[in-house]
């Protein structure tokens, strides 16, 4: 113990020597510097050095007092008697006559330092003194409590408001009052005499004191060297959205959110500046709380994220090594304040409804084009004159599907702490039907952050989040002719009923042309089940030591784990299971993570120094099982008893496991609050590499100049910030599945004689030993600006990134006996520019803020192996190839297949023939489109008068194309007999032979390739949300606040895509390069929503 | 500074200690090629991986049958396949189709290279082991020949070792290496096999024979098929009912004695033979299920022709049935009369569960290629030519096969009448069994286009007769030139 405070000592004299501290930058705290008169200090003695005295303030608050010789004598012995007064009030009893300032820094450190002559203090405190008071209300006119309010030149005369937020401060007539709270604007206001004063405080957004969360740390935003975007919990609940990645959408530069499918629980697809690999993922890396995991985060309920930060350049990036190319989302859940005990309730319900239908024949257009091609066919009519007469409009099969569907969230959240216990409880449920019938999604959720400071020195911090979700899922997205239910609807005859008249599922195949795939869609909704019930635990323990000021280490090991169980049952009713089929399949995920930090932190004169050095390990084991049966003599056990199928399936299972071992750096200096300075590095060895390429070193580097701090700018007001800021670095990216590098052998079992044999033999995919990692180099310039006390603000960013040793699952020639090899093939690059602008327009009662980000990425493959081109996966029918090209120079995935030349005398379609060799073959291909944008942008308002408050938020994508596979099957000129879009009635007749007519000859002989005829420009603006809110008046202080609220998401589209919406991607979650495919999606809903939102 | 230095050191110790073992990837759940070819056990392992693609759903579990058939002058594709029985080259859908069967064909030769090279390392019973290598070579030699057949010269992969970039060979080089393959199975195949399935040396030799009958290198086809004759191992499962046929193709058949070779399936495992899906309707009773892919009309002269006597025909061809559910019974529609039905099963109940095996080579083929090839070689039709091609036509007819009957026996037949019945009772006998088109093409393009002009009314064009070599193939196999492109693609 001695030696022990021997060193504190030591270490106070070493600062003694004209050096201060500010410590411990690395907290995961996110909550306001705490204020003074939060703390009370009681303390009685005749005779004190004020040595002892600080020890006793910071045994009694937590805060150690600093200072150096030349400020204070602390030999110097007082007496004091202190009954629970606020520490504040202490502080200035003992230094009012000693011309001593102090201030918070860190939430941890009083810094006491010598009041420079400058401030004028003396000449007015020597004035006239008059007693102020004063309320201090937020912008919503609800009292502000804990709002700081300080006289101009004389930091130490202070206090703050009370829960009512009332004040009272000694002041000098002309003195300045200067109000501050964190979060929002600092105001100034003279007190010209006057008694009683008002103020409204209005929000800060981009203030530079907010603390950003990084990667294994947090940073002043001030201080930031690299490109960070925060996304804020009033954004991320500003609208309806099933999991913190929806609510990315449109709200950060940089960040592109494609929902693969308007399905309830649908993956979505996020990119982060562009797509780096060809395989595997793209996806970012999620972290939640300090824990990275290795899927999305599908647990969290979007209303118990504090906020998410995205790191996008390397500098950001490169801590997280080998998973950091793809960028990285931080995500912070909401903890608890100190002294703030809050219960908060927000609910919602609401409904949704398909946005738009498909304009498709009726009945009796769907019977004469089927007659028209018995005619071009030379076939016999397929329906009589009366048959056609007595058929009117028929079904509409796509209202048979859809339907007005309900969505609804209720969370419910109680935090608060005290000065040593913090706490944040949660629950929340999350049920949304989906507009298809017999589709839905729901979520319940508890989670809990608790953390407590067991000593001045150690810390311990529980945080835990359980979750269980249902999904029910119909069989849907990437079918053709009618074998998922939009297809099916899209498909069936609109001269057959949904019931026949025994009241069984109709009949959706009566005719000889009808699609053999169709299903009747209401009995393929209703009569499939496919349901998967998930359970998630993550959760995390952190212990942080202090050994001296400034030296922290954390240690922190977690769990992510996750199982489901998929029960599938497709019943006798489905045609194409006359005997029912039903399957049972269990997967479990362990993660496991331990995570050892240690970070120092030192100031001294200019300088200020932070290193991080640590050490993680991470495992993850991944298993599946599954069996399944069929021929069931009923369909009430559906998949509950397998044994009472007739047909038992081979049953499967498999394992997946990998390690990553990984030891980081980093160090950020800053001299003279001027030039900021940040360098990492991080070594990573992952199992999934062969043997010689396990190890990866992935460094970066970053400088930043804050302008602002220059003298040539201190006296240009107008500037409130000017920074700029350069960053290099290099991530990585393991995109490879486990095992990829080995030659490993799959069974495959046959029938001999009348038994089941085994075979064992290579897969589809051909082994390669040399894989290696995939690295992606990332430079990065930009700047944030600051205007009129940060009213605008603007940060714009370039980057080029350049990734190398590209992995991809590359077709084989197939006559290799592979289809497939997993190969480091080479190079691609991405640049682009964003800008973020943000600006206060109105300020006072009529508020209105907007923000506007922008963000256009330019992919081009530079380099491929061999220079062959790859492609992506495969469609179906009609159309069973890839229209994704990866070639050299162009962009990843662009569309490639023929140009369409008209229609000939038959009314077929021509193709041009590009290389003018008299053939029509494969190389006559070309490039048709572009999936990729080329910009896309969010455009928020937030407009407020008096009680009503009003958000506008805009989203848009521009110059991304898209491939409408769904014409190949509704508008091929009833080749197969499919139902089809009203507009092919503008086909070619033999009556009028139009060689520009829009669709080939009815006949069966019509056939199509992959041409420029599916590709559509997919651009659009949508509202995606708008949302009235009401902050009801409170006579009653019980109920701190309460806001009614209606919301509509998706009301407006403006677009010149012909299918159901343009925000679509139906095959990118399987396969990252095939972009811009809309192959039967899920449409997206049109959501209208009501609230409340009550805190008390 | 002490402490930090420390606990520097500590995390360095913990981290490099950790990680070389800690990194090593051992997969528990899968074997690799590193730790497996060791054993008898394995080599048969690796032996019987080669029939998996044979017996996919893409191959001769249903789409080459159903590909080829829709070609033919007595069967129409419906739906996706309608195209198909247009003449007019592959379209889209099925140039996929296709592509699958190239796939699935190179694949099975893949793993026969792979057992080549492996099992001759295995210390094993030497004899055994030549079996094994036979019947890789036996499986080689099958998926080439269909490759030749309906592709023409392709890339010749001799050794899993073979550059990526390899050129197509010419069709005669291709055979010459079938040739090979299979005589290198008479050598050592058993002339039983151990269990139904596996080849034998009759089926090397029938398999070569047709080789030889589709180079049209008469002696050879005559003389082995002659040999198989003479060996009296395979004989016709005599029928005397329609229903009798049953024995041959029925799903509960393990084998039977005119069962050369054969890919089975089982109604367990989801290993079941999913064609009968698609050659019978939905509600029928001898499929849980159907797409009615293909076919028949009576316009078509061997339909229209066919005599009422022959068992076959109603064996084969249905007009209408007995609705599963309803009990009733449904007329096919007009347009399209006839179904068939000598693949059914009425105990399946999953798409995957039907037992029925693909025969691939029977003792029909053997008489039928006999008959023929005598026939051609020897100036017009022997006795023993009459009476190869007789056995299969009294069969059909219900009669004692080895008794001459009059009344049903052809007679009085040239050179050319000869053929011309061998390649109808071949329509018949082998009707849905994935011969037809291959057949016809043996007798030239100007025939073929005769013979579909005159049943279907259809122009044969130029493009249908050889399927495109997949796009995949040509985009990544650079020793391929646009050029090498079948004609038509």
């Amino acid at each position: 113990m001695y030696q022990k405070k021997n060193q504190f000592n030591r270490f106070c004299r070493s600062i003694a020597k004209g050096l201060l501290i500010a410590g411990l930058l690395f907290q995961m705290e996110l909550f306001a510097t705490p204020l003074l008169a939060q703390y009370r200090v009681s303390i009685k003695k005749e005779s004190i050095s004020l040595t002892d005295l600080f020890n006793t303030i910071r045994k009694q608050t937590g805060l150690t007092v600093f200072y150096s010789e030349e400020v204070l004598n602390d030999k110097e012995r007082v007496s004091v008697n202190f009954n629970n007064l606020p520490l504040d009030a202490v502080l200035e009893n003992l230094f009012k006559d000693r011309g001593i300032q102090y201030e918070i820094r860190r939430n941890k450190v009083i810094v006491l330092e010598k009041q420079s002559s400058a401030n004028g203090l003396m000449a007015t405190s020597k004035q006239e003194q008059n007693t102020v008071k004063g309320k201090v209300l937020d912008e919503k006119g609800q009292a502000l409590p804990g709002v700081s309010v300080r006289t101009k030149g004389s930091p130490s005369t202070g206090t703050s408001t009370d829960s009512d937020g009332n004040f009272v401060i000694s002041a000098a007539s002309n003195a300045t009052l200067i109000f501050s709270y964190t979060g929002y604007a600092t105001q100034e206001i003279n007190v010209a005499g006057k008694s009683t004063i008002g103020v409204t405080m209005t929000p800060r957004e981009a203030a530079l004191d907010e603390v950003v969360v990084v990667g294994y740390g947090t940073v002043r935003k001030g201080d930031l060297t690299g490109s960070v975007s925060s996304v804020k919990s009033e954004d991320i609940t500003a609208l309806p959205s099933t999991n913190a990645m929806q609510s990315l959408t449109g709200r950060s530069a940089g960040v592109q959110v494609v929902q693969s499918s308007g399905a309830p629980g649908a993956s979505m697809n996020i990119r982060i500046r562009g797509g780096n690999s060809l395989l595997g993922s793209n996806e970012p890396l999620y972290v939640v709380d300090g824990f990275a995991l290795s899927g999305s985060p599908t647990i969290l309920d979007p209303s118990d994220i504090e906020s998410m930060e995205v790191l996008k350049d390397a500098s950001a990036t490169a801590i997280y090594g080998s998973r950091g190319a793809n960028g990285v989302v931080i995500i912070t859940t909401k903890s608890g304040k100190r002294d703030v005990n809050q219960v908060t309730l927000n609910s919602y319900v609401g409904f949704q409804n398909v946005v738009k239908k498909i304009d498709l024949l009726n009945a009796r257009q769907f019977a004469e084009i089927a007659n028209e091609r018995a005619r071009n066919d030379n076939a016999a009519p397929y329906f009589t004159q009366e048959q056609i007469n007595s058929f009117g409009e028929g079904t509409d099969w796509q209202d048979a599907i859809f339907r007005t569907a309900p969505i609804q969230n209720h969370s419910l959240n109680i935090a608060g702490g005290n000065d040593r216990t913090r706490y944040s409880v949660s629950g929340s449920y999350f049920g949304q039907d989906g507009i298809v019938i017999n589709s839905g999604y729901k979520r319940g959720s508890l989670r809990s952050n608790l953390e407590q400071e067991v000593s001045d020195k150690f810390k311990v911090n529980l945080s835990t989040i359980l979750s269980r979700t249902i999904n029910n899922a119909i069989t849907n997205d990437n079918q053709s002719r009618g074998s998922g239910v939009v297809s099916a609807a899209l498909v069936a005859p609109p001269t057959v009923p949904v019931y026949d008249e025994n009241g069984n599922y109709s009949n959706v195949v009566p005719y000889s042309f009808s699609s053999n795939a169709a299903e009747n869609p209401v009995a393929l909704a209703k009569e499939r089940v496919d349901r998967t019930t998930g359970s998630g635990v993550l959760a995390n323990l952190g212990l942080q030591y202090t050994f001296i000021e400034g030296l922290t280490l954390k240690v922190s090991a977690g769990v992510d784990y996750a199982n489901s169980k998929r029960d599938y049952y497709s019943s006798r009713l489905i045609r194409s299971t006359p005997a029912g089929n039903a399957s049972t399949n269990y997967f479990t995920r362990t993660n496991f993570l331990n995570e050892n930090i240690l970070n120092y932190a030192k100031t001294f004169n200019d300088h200020s120094l932070d290193l991080m050095a640590g050490v993680t390990y991470q495992s993850e084991v991944a298993s599946t099982n599954s069996s399944g049966a069929s021929g069931f003599i009923s369909d009430i056990l559906q998949n509950n008893n397998l044994g009472s199928g007739t047909v038992i399936a081979t049953p499967t299972s498999g394992i997946d496991e990998w390690k990553l071992i990984s030891g980081l750096f980093r160090a950020n200096y800053v001299y003279k609050n001027k030039y900021l300075l940040t360098a990492s590095i991080r070594a990573d060895g992952s199992s999934r590499f062969g043997a010689g390429s396990q190890w990866g070193y992935f460094p970066s580097a970053a400088f930043g100049w804050r302008l602002k701090e220059e003298e040539f700018l201190s006296d240009v007001n107008s500037i409130s910030n000017l920074k700029l800021r350069a960053s290099w670095g290099q991530s990585g990216n393991t995109a490879i599945s486990p095992y990829g590098s080995l030659n490993v052998l799959s069974d495959f079992n046959i029938i001999l004689g009348d038994a089941l044999n085994t075979g064992f033999a290579p897969g589809n995919t051909r082994p390669n030993p040399d894989l290696k990692w995939e690295t992606t180099t990332q430079s990065n310039i930009g700047f944030d600006l600051g205007l009129f006390d940060e009213r605008l603000r603007l940060t714009v960013d370039y980057y080029i990134k350049n990734t190398k040793d590209l992995l991809a699952n590359v077709p084989q020639a197939t006559s290799t006996g592979y289809q497939n090899q997993m190969q480091n093939i080479g190079r691609i690059r991405n640049k682009g520019l964003e800008f973020e602008l943000g600006g206060d327009i109105s300020r006072g009662t009529f508020k209105w803020d907007a923000s506007v980000n922008f963000s256009a990425n330019r992919n081009k493959v530079i380099e491929l192996a061999n220079h062959a081109d790859v492609f992506g996966s495969g469609l179906s029918i009609p159309l069973s190839i890839s229209p994704n090209l990866i070639r050299e120079g162009y962009p990843v995935g662009v569309f490639y297949g023929f140009l369409e030349d008209g229609l000939n005398e038959q009314g077929r379609i021509q193709y041009k023939d590009l290389d003018g060799n008299g053939v029509i073959n494969n190389e006559d291909r070309t490039i048709l489109g572009d999936p990729n944008p080329d910009f896309i942008f969010g455009f928020n308002n937030n407009l407020s008068y008096k009680n009503f408050s009003l958000n506008i938020f805009i989203q848009g994508v521009q110059g991304a194309d898209l491939f409408n596979f769904n014409l190949s099957n509704q508008a091929n000129s009833f080749n197969f007999g499919e139902n089809q879009i009203a507009d092919i009635l503008n086909r070619w007749t033999p009556e009028n032979p139009n060689p520009n007519a829009p669709y080939p000859a009815i006949s069966v002989g019509s056939s199509f390739r992959e041409s420029n005829r599916f590709i559509e420009d997919g651009s659009f603006i949508r509202f995606k949300n708008i949302r009235l809110a009401y902050d009801v008046p409170l006579k009653s202080s019980k109920i701190k606040s309460l806001q009614l609220y209606v919301s509509g998401q998706n009301l407006i589209t403006i677009t010149d895509y012909s299918w159901y919406d343009p925000e679509v991607s139906s095959r990118t979650a399987n396969s990252p390069t095939t972009l811009g495919i809309d192959q039967t999606s899920y449409p997206v809903a049109k959501t209208y929503t009501m609230g409340v939102k009550v805190s008390f | 500074m002490e402490k930090m230095k420390k606990l520097l050191y500590i995390f360095s110790i913990i981290l490099f200690a950790a990680c070389s073992k800690t990194l090593e990837e051992v997969p528990i759940d899968r074997l690799s090629e590193e730790n497996f070819y060791q054993t008898a056990q394995d080599a048969e392992t690796a032996v019987n991986a080669i029939y998996a693609p044979f017996r996919e759903l893409g191959y001769y579990g249903g789409f080459y049958m159903l590909l080829t058939e829709a070609c033919s002058d007595y069967a129409n594709g419906r739906g996706s396949f309608g195209p198909v029985s247009e003449y007019n080259g592959l379209d889209g859908a099925n140039i996929g189709r296709a592509e699958t069967i190239w796939r699935f064909a190179y694949q099975s030769i893949l793993r026969a290279n792979i057992v080549l090279e492996r099992v001759p390392a295995i210390n094993m019973d030497e004899n055994k082991k030549n079996q094994i290598l036979a019947e890789a070579r036996f499986l080689r030699a099958l998926a080439y020949f269909d490759l030749v057949r309906n592709w023409g010269g392709v890339p010749l992969r001799q050794s899993s070792n073979d550059p990526t970039d390899l050129p197509r060979s010419t069709e005669q080089e291709v055979y010459d290496f079938i040739i090979a393959d299979l005589n290198t199975g008479i050598a050592n195949l058993p002339a039983v096999a151990t269990i139904p399935g596996r080849p034998t040396v009759g089926a090397a030799k029938t398999l070569l024979a047709y080789v030889y009958l589709t180079l049209a290198n008469w002696e050879q086809a005559r003389n082995l098929a002659k040999e198989v004759m003479d060996e009296g191992t395979y004989q016709l499962v005599p029928v005397s009912t329609v229903n009798d046929f049953e024995k041959v193709f029925g799903a509960d058949v393990v084998t039977s004695a005119e069962d050369i070779f054969s890919f089975k399936y089982s109604s367990s495992g989801g290993l079941g033979f999913q064609y009968l899906v698609y050659i019978h309707g939905e509600n029928t009773l001898y499929a849980p299920f159907g797409f009615r892919t293909i076919y028949a009309r009576e316009t078509f002269p061997l339909i229209a022709n066919w005599s009422d006597r022959d068992l076959r025909k109603e064996f084969n061809l249905y007009d209408s049935y007995i609705h599963r559910s309803t009990g009733a019974l449904v007329q096919l529609p007009g347009n399209e009369p006839y179904q068939f039905r000598k693949f059914k099963d009425l105990a399946s109940v999953a798409v995957d569960a039907s037992a029925n095996d693909m025969p691939v080579l029977r003792y029909a083929d053997v008489l039928l290629i006999y008959a023929e090839a005598a026939n051609q070689l020897e100036g017009g039709p022997s006795a023993e030519a009459y009476e190869a091609l007789n056995k299969v036509k009294r069969r059909a007819y219900g009669v004692d096969v080895n008794t001459p009957n009059p009344q049903v026996d052809w007679a009085g037949l040239n050179q050319q009448s000869f053929r011309d019945a061998v390649f109808q009772e071949r329509a018949y006998e082998f009707m849905v069994e994935g011969k037809r088109w291959n057949d016809l093409k043996r007798l030239g393009r100007d025939q073929v286009r005769a013979v579909i002009q005159s049943a279907k009314g259809k122009a044969v064009s130029d493009s249908h007769f050889l399927w495109p070599i997949p796009k995949v193939e040509m985009d990544n196999n650079n020793a391929l030139n646009p050029s090498d492109q079948n004609p038509g693609y």
